[in-house]
């Protein structure tokens, strides 16, 4: 979907989307109907997404049922990151 | 199967590095994380499309059976590593979302050795230990998760004669060796749910296996597949070897 195209000194990151043309045409679309950046729409639709899965209670209750049940294992493997 | 998508990533990385979704989302390396997440996905519709061949016309769509479900796991996590979304937390990210993807499919992994897992997925991360292997491993720990209906009413048991079965529910290896006149049987076991993972014989029951030395026996499996021959002591010695070299450097 994307690759990194650079650094930033400030808040934000450089990023080339690399999407299927009728994808693109679409999210072009959607830019000028509201008139607003290409950019714009791609970062309100990731962090859409994103939020979405945050507020998912049950993606979230087996994530921290699976990291507390498993926390030992994930110190082990923090203690080790070389 | 059910996937994960970067959205999920960047939630398990905020989770289980304890900086939030925010702070995730702004380290994502999100090609990395876009790459391993296509690597697992292209390689889950190809076992797919393996187990829908050999479905019956007409017959419904299985839930993943164990050894799909440890396989994609295996998949999924191995090309986290080696595309880590999060420089420097590649192997806690990749096991988290390990973890989670066993869970949104129905199925529990049962670590009750974590140094023993631990092993496992440095193993998977250096290359000492192949997925097959890795995969082979994982299955025979993964149970139904009490919690998912769809999973509750699909408990499956392991297929008679697999090398999961083989693992999970009889010592993979039993040698007789000689100790003057008197054989005496020992059993070497990479453990499973209730069992820690060690070495039994008839003098000192069993002797749990400490890190490297469970490392060794894992290893020494590697080598007996390399040689075309079954797990034997020279293979552990091998192993030990190994394992050896690998503390050296």
């Amino acid at each position: 979907m994307a690759e990194a195209a650079g650094t930033d000194s400030g808040r934000t990151k450089n990023m080339v989307l690399r999407l299927d043309p009728a994808l693109a045409e679409r999210l072009a679309a959607v830019a000028e109907v509201e008139g607003r950046t290409v950019s714009d729409i791609a970062r309100e639709a990731i962090a859409a997404l994103v939020e979405a899965r945050r507020k998912d209670k049950r993606f979230r209750r087996q994530l921290e049922d699976n990291l507390a049940r498993h926390q030992r294992l994930l110190d082990l493997l923090r203690e080790d990151q070389p | 199967m059910i996937e994960l998508d970067v959205a999920g990533l960047v939630v398990i990385a905020g989770q289980v590095l304890g900086i939030g979704t925010d702070a995730a989302l702004s380290q994502l390396d999100i090609p990395a994380a876009e790459a391993a997440l296509t690597e697992a996905r292209l390689a889950g519709q190809e076992a797919a499309s393996a187990a829908a061949r050999s479905r019956r016309p007409g017959s419904a769509p299985a839930p993943p059976h164990r050894a799909a479900a440890g396989a994609a796991t295996v998949t999924l996590m191995h090309a986290l590593l080696r595309h880590p979304p999060l420089p420097g937390h590649g192997e806690q990210v990749a096991a988290a979302a390990g973890l989670q993807f066993l869970a949104v499919n129905g199925w529990q992994a049962d670590l009750d050795v974590p140094r023993a897992a631990a092993i496992t997925i440095h193993g998977l991360a250096s290359g000492q230990l192949t997925s097959a292997d890795a995969a082979s491993w994982l299955e025979a720990r993964l149970s139904p998760d009490p919690a998912s209906p769809d999973r509750a009413t699909t408990t499956q048991t392991l297929p008679p004669g697999s090398r999961a079965r083989r693992i999970m529910l009889a010592p993979f290896a039993v040698v007789r060796h000689s100790h003057g006149s008197r054989p005496g049987p020992f059993a070497i076991s990479l453990g499973s749910a209730d069992k820690p993972a060690g070495i039994r014989t008839p003098a000192t029951g069993l002797m749990p296996f400490t890190g490297p030395a469970l490392s060794s026996v894992i290893l020494s499996g590697q080598e007996a597949r390399r040689h075309g021959q079954p797990r034997g002591l020279e293979h552990i010695l091998l192993g030990l070897r190994s394992e050896v070299a690998t503390i050296a450097t």
